[in-house]
């Protein structure tokens, strides 16, 4: 028998590569789709977060039958024409909706016109039936560094100082933002140069500038996916860490990795290691006295996509003893990458749903004390007289600017929240 | 009471002849005195040629591009002995949706009242038959069309395209789709074609209406422009177009297709693979012994 899902967070293809695309200074999206997909993503997106692109406009060619029995390539040559002219912006790129790829439109022949009118246009390709909004990170990624590839034919001159940053999905995870700076000002601490993608101080001229990195620090399958495309095509050396790196031996794991590329700072990248290091472990201990005293060693759940909730989880158990009851990924991951999360957390029950009713239900059966989740999870948090912080969307109504939870700060916020959440 | 209109969807292979075989159906209805509408969903819009005389004729979705307000007469024509004729029209080859051109067109009919005001006894819609989407499906689905001829030569592509056509016929039938007529056989010739058609018929559970032999008189009167009925009224093959037109106004029966599996099919093609040869040598020698 079929079944249903209540309040699914999850969006479509088109609906993250938007999201994405809105993260880069200097980008205006173009959607050929029908009018509901930019509406859906202006709308609904902003207020899962928080209203912070609110002022955002998309364009979009509002496709309707006429377009879809005789083809829109015209309409989007149209679309394209006055976007430029409206709409200032760096780098347009046309992502296309379910409609127009059915129908076939030929959006590459419709851009490359652009192009050689001068206009700097690009295309990927995002019906949202070809997969989540969690996919769309790698296929808007790679679709702007081949688009720009195609046009920008420069010599390569690779500054071994220069790092990208891969992993962290814009507008698909609500402290984006602030865990990407998190990183950026580690790079720059230890003499590198962070190249900016997404976000604070991002544009199109850093987007050129990938190939010419020193080297890829990446995170998560899909940070690994652009890294090795980026091997491939530009031989950019990378470093993997398979998670996003929570709490400070994640950050130390970074700075161990970053030494055994570029020996000549190992001695730089060790003392950097050490300060960090004791600089966390200063700060955690002032939490000491009010963790036992308020007996801050709970049972919680956590709720999110699996590349937030998963090594947050383990963050909080093995960083800060807590007893995490039950991780619920929110995400629609593949098979292989469920039993590799299964494999990695034998001793926490890991629970798959993207069904919100359902999450409910699971936590009002384990009766924690605290929720690690979303928005969706604050009834049930209320119902049980439980604190909730949010660690995933939808968050809507919350404000987040430029808050992280990585890093030595990042790291410590977080264990504050958690904390003062049972001082009251 | 308003009188039962007959929808009629005739499908095949294209270039198989569902063209001039419907448009000479047409013609023999209405030289027989029947009222008849057909539409070409089609977007080669080529269907009615021969029963219009070359007369100029906007399809369907040409002017529901150019205009939202399209009326009947902007997109019909009144053709050979008051046969109305519409072409459904559909985008460029290689670009847009011709399977959703087909929906939204037929559609727009239903919303004119084309049936209501042109009071039809028949209307035949003359279908691209390979059903390459849903779209092409749309006029044997609930509520468009009561039945389905398929037009089919010997040749097995285009047998392969009719058992296509009848999975599709399978698939909508149980839920007030169309059901299937039946085979008009196409360009009967060889001595094998009747026996090779009649066996696909009786394996898939329906059977040959009629057989239309391939004729030199129906090329002449397409060069001419015109439907066999029109041009050769007293041919031979005028009248077995007049019998199939006869057959199909009067016919009742109807049947849900059992449509053969993709390894049946190969098999029974392997098989009148072995035997046409032995047909031909068989009717050779017969040929031989009565001289």
């Amino acid at each position: 028998m079929a079944d249903y899902i209540e309040f699914n967070r999850n969006g479509c293809l088109l609906q993250g590569a938007v999201s994405v695309l809105k993260a880069i200074g200097g980008v205006v999206p173009i959607i050929h789709s029908t009018a509901g997909c930019a509406v859906q993503e202006k709308y609904i997106s902003n207020a899962a977060n928080g209203y912070a692109a609110d002022n955002y406009t998309l364009a979009c060619t509002n496709v309707m039958e006429k377009q879809i029995i005789f083809g829109g390539s015209a309409r989007l040559r149209e679309q394209i024409k006055n976007t430029v002219k409206v709409l200032e912006g760096e780098l347009y790129v046309v992502v296309s909706g379910c409609a127009s790829e059915i129908v076939g439109d030929d959006m590459g022949a419709m851009t490359k016109e652009a192009a050689e009118q001068g206009y700097p246009v690009i295309n990927i390709s995002t019906p949202g039936f070809k997969g989540h909004s969690f996919d769309a990170y790698v296929k808007v990624t790679r679709g702007i560094i081949e688009g720009l590839s195609k046009s920008y034919n420069s010599e390569s001159a690779v500054d071994r100082e220069l790092i990208n940053i891969f992993g962290i999905a814009p507008n698909l995870d609500p402290y984006w933002e602030g865990n990407l700076e998190e990183l950026y000002t580690l790079l720059e601490e230890a003499g590198f140069r962070a190249n900016p993608l997404f976000g604070y101080r991002s544009t199109v001229e850093n987007w050129k500038q990938i190939r010419n990195a020193g080297l890829n620090v990446v995170f998560t399958g899909w940070g690994l996916e652009i890294a090795r495309y980026l091997e491939e095509r530009f031989g950019t050396p990378y470093i993997y860490i398979d998670e996003v790196p929570f709490g400070i031996e994640g950050i130390e794991e970074i700075l161990e990795r970053l030494a055994g590329v570029y020996v000549g700072k190992k001695e730089l990248l060790d003392g950097i290691r050490r300060q960090v290091r004791d600089k966390y472990l200063y700060f955690l201990s002032k939490l000491a006295s009010g963790y036992y005293r308020h007996h801050i060693q709970k049972e919680a759940v956590l709720v999110g996509p699996s590349y937030i909730a998963a090594p947050l989880a383990k963050f909080l158990e093995n960083g800060f003893g807590q007893i995490i009851r039950s991780v619920i990924i929110t995400n629609n991951i593949p098979r292989h990458e469920k039993e590799k999360l299964l494999k990695k957390f034998e001793n926490i029950e890991i629970v798959f749903s993207e069904d919100g009713r359902r999450i409910e239900d699971k936590i009002r059966a384990i009766r924690p004390e605290i929720i690690l989740g979303s928005q969706l999870e604050t009834s049930i948090a209320e119902e049980l007289d439980i604190p909730i912080l949010y660690i995933s969307l939808p968050t809507e109504g919350r404000i987040i600017l430029n808050k992280s939870l990585l890093g030595v700060s990042g790291s410590l916020a977080l264990l504050e929240a958690y904390s003062n959440a049972f001082t009251k | 009471m308003s009188k039962k209109i007959k929808h009629i969807a005739i499908y095949g292979k294209g270039g198989i002849g569902k063209s001039t075989t419907t448009s000479n159906i047409s013609a023999a209805l209405a030289e027989a005195g029947y009222r008849v509408i057909q539409i070409g969903c089609d977007p080669k819009s080529d269907s009615t040629n021969t029963l219009r005389g070359g007369n100029y004729l906007p399809t369907v979705l040409d002017s529901l591009r150019d205009s939202s307000n399209v009326k009947i007469e902007d997109i019909s024509v009144v053709g050979f002995k008051g046969v109305l004729c519409i072409e459904a029209g559909g985008p460029v080859p290689g670009v847009g949706c011709a399977g959703r051109g087909i929906n939204a067109a037929i559609t727009l009919l239903q919303e004119l009242d084309l049936f209501e005001k042109f009071k039809p006894d028949v209307v035949l819609y003359d279908v691209l038959g390979d059903v390459v989407c849903g779209g092409f499906a749309v006029p044997i689905r609930e509520g468009i069309t009561d039945k389905v001829y398929v037009v089919s030569s010997s040749d097995f592509m285009a047998v392969y395209a009719a058992n296509n056509l009848f999975k599709a016929i399978s698939k909508y039938a149980p839920t007030g789709g169309a059901q299937l007529g039946g085979i008009i056989a196409n360009s009967v010739l060889t001595p094998y074609a009747k026996p090779l058609i009649n066996d696909f018929a009786s394996r898939t559970g329906t059977k040959v209406v009629q057989y239309v032999p391939r004729s030199s008189i129906v090329a002449q009167s397409e060069l001419h422009g015109k439907t066999v009925i029109e041009a050769n009224p007293d041919s031979e093959q005028a009248d077995v177009y007049r019998a199939l037109a006869k057959y199909i106004i009067e016919d009742q029966e109807a049947a849900v297709p059992n449509p053969l599996s993709v390894t049946e099919l190969r098999d029974w093609a392997k098989d009148w693979g072995d035997r046409i040869l032995k047909i031909e040598a068989d009717t050779a020698s017969d040929l031989n012994a009565n001289i």
